[in-house]
């Protein structure tokens, strides 16, 4: 029976180990109030996840509602066009959006 | 003295009301007393296997009646039959029916798990067994790793771990070399002196014609055609 | 109990004897979970950070409308807004976006007046002259500079504006200052080139929260041209905006979840000639259908169950140690800044109960009622060969 205890005795430990995890995680959670401080002085709105797009910058500011919002090439509104960067149209020298070329220039 | 095994009106059909319904056995009747030797013998197709099967408690009869030590076994449930073959049966099967992935002690304790013993006295008493036919060095073999004689004791060895009363064997010399079934005989004759029951379905005249067998009876299409002690 | 222990030896040997099959089996399935775990986690953590550092955004954000377009709002409006029953406070804000053509991203520039004398996340200190900022962990890393540097933008004229900085944001800020570039407001405004008499928007401080709708509604009512944005709505925003972008990730990982579904189906309910085999003959020993279907059970139980664990244990990991590699390319799509965040463990009990219940319970399910059909059938077949 060696297995089995064996077995037994490691699943407690993962079963027992994961759960301190998460709750460890839960009661660890860090004192938000210097970031609220933050959010005060500066009157935050928003995350500042992806900067491309004023809809993606501050979801809760923006016009959702206006058609070609920022770029007329964009897309779609999944987080800055998903993995793929808009395809520079019309007056596109002004906002090229390539850094790979640039660092190699 | 009163009978180990009665079977009385016994029928068998397989398929029943379809258009492939087998009659595997029709009306017998049988009784069998404890330390008999008992040799079931017939062509392929007379019934041999499924009478040992239903003589086993591996299988319900169609109709009819099967007593164990006088205790009606043939209405019982699956549950109290999974005790009955495991406490009073030893099987020894025509394909040896080991887990050919499993050592070989392994295979032998087999038919303890579901007991009370632990786990200890399960290798202890499986180990004992072993030992008694001489399997005790290849017992972390594979049992693909043995030969056909060292598979055929393993099965013996299995059959009789629980320590029942009653071995049934079902053409165990079918794989086996003259030689190999001279030494099978003998283990069979050992145990019949401790006082084992033995039933044996075969068609191989070296086994019903020595002097072990002390009763033969004669299966055709499903009927008992003959029944003499020799 | 002891019969049980049994019966899990007998499992754990034969899933051993299989170890190749299952091992593989554990890896791919540990994987799904920890995929979909991953992205629970983190959608999770973020959510918490936005709804719990938020909490202090503006009460009311009031914007003007123009054309169906955010414009930029006259500053007198604070007068008529001002006079409003329960308002404690009315500001205007100046900020808007500015694209750097050398860093090929957009900053978000914020004016700031009166700044306070200190800020906990923030290294040295907010601008107080003309010509000083401030700026997010983001923007100092891709710019170079550090404090005391100069922070080059150009105007609307396309004039070099040089600003000194002054502070930089700490890293742990980076989710919400990472773009930033903080200017006193009078200084904005002229970069910006911006009419003193026009604003942003204007942020709005009340006495009772629960009046927040109704001075919402007035708002409406007197300047019909506003949008006011409610510090609810912000929150609800970021509530759904997760729920939406997890969405979006779940719905590729679903595709992960469904070849995992059809492995775990075949290996589960293809019960093969072997193991079929084995049952007959465990039945045949004497082992009870219960005992059968136990021993299946164990093996059920071992596999979902250890793979579970793993999975979880390596999506914790993966989120809150390592900060998600694997699903940050999601996120970030062709971002140039993108914060490098660490995330507070935040954990959702109730989507891991729903997790474990959606994997472990079909698997068992998959494994226990093919084996029962082969275990209920009388051992006899198996006499046959």
């Amino acid at each position: 029976m060696i297995r089995a205890i064996a077995y037994l005795a490691l699943t407690t430990f993962l079963a027992a180990a994961t759960t301190s995890l998460l709750l460890v995680g839960t009661t660890q959670s860090s004192d938000p109030s210097a970031k609220r401080q933050l959010v005060k002085v500066l009157g935050i709105s928003d995350l500042s996840l992806s900067s491309e797009a004023r809809y993606t910058r501050h979801p809760t500011q923006a016009d959702v509602f206006a058609a070609f919002q920022d770029f007329p090439g964009a897309f779609e509104h999944f987080p800055t066009g998903s993995m793929i960067p808009p395809r520079p149209i019309g007056f596109a020298s002004q906002v090229r959006i390539q850094p790979s070329t640039e660092k190699q220039d | 003295m009163s009978p180990l095994l009665t079977i009385t009106n016994l029928n068998k059909i397989y398929h029943r009301h379809q258009p492939d319904e087998v009659i595997a056995l029709r009306d017998i009747s049988l009784k069998i007393t404890a330390g008999e030797v008992v040799a079931l013998t017939g062509p392929s197709g007379s019934g041999k296997t499924t009478l040992l099967s239903l003589l086993g408690c591996m299988s319900k009869p169609t109709s009819g009646s099967i007593q164990l030590r006088g205790r009606l076994v043939s209405k019982l449930p699956e549950r109290f039959l999974a005790q009955i073959r495991r406490t009073s049966f030893g099987f020894v099967f025509q394909q040896y029916n080991l887990l050919r992935d499993v050592s070989v002690l392994e295979n032998v304790m087999l038919p303890l798990y579901p007991s009370n013993q632990s786990f200890r006295v399960m290798k202890k008493t499986a180990g004992a067994v072993l030992e008694r036919f001489e399997l005790q060095k290849m017992m972390r073999k594979k049992v693909k790793q043995l030969s056909g004689g060292e598979q055929q004791r393993v099965a013996i060895a299995r059959a009789l771990v629980a320590n029942p009363d009653i071995i049934i064997a079902d053409e165990p010399t079918a794989h086996l070399d003259s030689n190999l079934s001279e030494i099978l005989l003998g283990i069979l004759a050992n145990l019949n002196t401790e006082g084992k029951t033995i039933i044996i379905a075969t068609h191989d005249p070296a086994i019903y014609q020595s002097p072990l067998i002390q009763r033969r009876v004669s299966l055709r299409h499903g009927e008992i055609v003959e029944d003499k002690n020799q | 109990m002891r019969r049980q222990l049994k019966i899990l030896e007998y499992t754990l040997s034969s899933l051993i004897r299989r170890k190749a099959k299952n091992f593989s089996l554990i890896v791919v399935y540990a994987f799904t979970i920890a995929t979909l775990g991953s992205v629970l986690f983190l959608t999770h953590a973020l959510k918490e950070e936005a709804t719990g550092s938020l909490t202090e955004a503006p009460a009311l954000t009031v914007q003007r409308i123009s054309a169906g377009r955010h414009d930029l709002i006259p500053t007198h409006y604070t007068t008529t807004i001002k006079h409003l029953p329960g308002v404690k406070s009315v500001t205007p804000r100046v900020w808007g976006y500015y694209y750097d053509s050398l860093i090929k991203a957009n900053l978000t520039l914020i004016g700031s007046n009166n700044p306070p004398a200190e800020l906990l996340l923030l290294d040295g200190n907010l601008p107080e002259n003309p010509q000083e900022c401030a700026i997010g962990k983001g923007v100092a890393d891709a710019f170079g500079p550090a404090i005391g540097d100069n922070l080059v933008l150009e105007d609307n004229e396309q004039k070099s504006n040089r600003f000194k900085i002054t502070g930089i944001f700490q890293a742990e800020s980076s989710l919400l200052t990472n773009d930033l570039v903080i200017l006193p407001e009078t200084t904005l405004r002229t970069f910006f080139s911006m009419d003193p008499e026009m604003a942003t928007d204007l942020v709005v401080e009340v006495y009772n929260p629960r009046e927040i709708k109704t001075l919402a509604k007035k708002i409406k009512y007197l300047l019909p041209d506003t949008r006011p944005i409610s510090r609810d709505e912000i929150l609800h925003t970021y509530d759904t905006l997760f729920n939406w972008r997890s969405g979006m990730m779940l719905a590729v990982a679903i595709a992960a979840l469904i070849s995992f579904c059809i492995l775990a189906w075949d290996k589960a309910t293809g019960i093969s000639a072997t193991e079929k085999q084995e049952i007959g003959i465990l039945k045949a020993l004497g082992w009870e259908t219960a005992d059968v279907l136990t021993a299946k059970f164990w093996e059920g139980l071992v596999l979902s169950l250890t793979s579970f664990l793993l999975g979880i244990l390596a999506a914790w990991i993966h989120v809150f140690v390592f900060a998600a590699p694997a699903l940050v390319p999601l996120l970030k799509g062709w971002s140039v800044l993108f914060p490098k965040f660490q995330l507070t463990p935040a954990i959702d009990f109730y989507q891991l109960f729903v997790l474990a219940f959606l994997t472990i319970g079909p698997y068992l399910v998959c494994t226990i009622i093919p084996s029962w059909k082969t275990a209920v059938t009388d051992p006899e077949q198996i006499m046959r060969g």
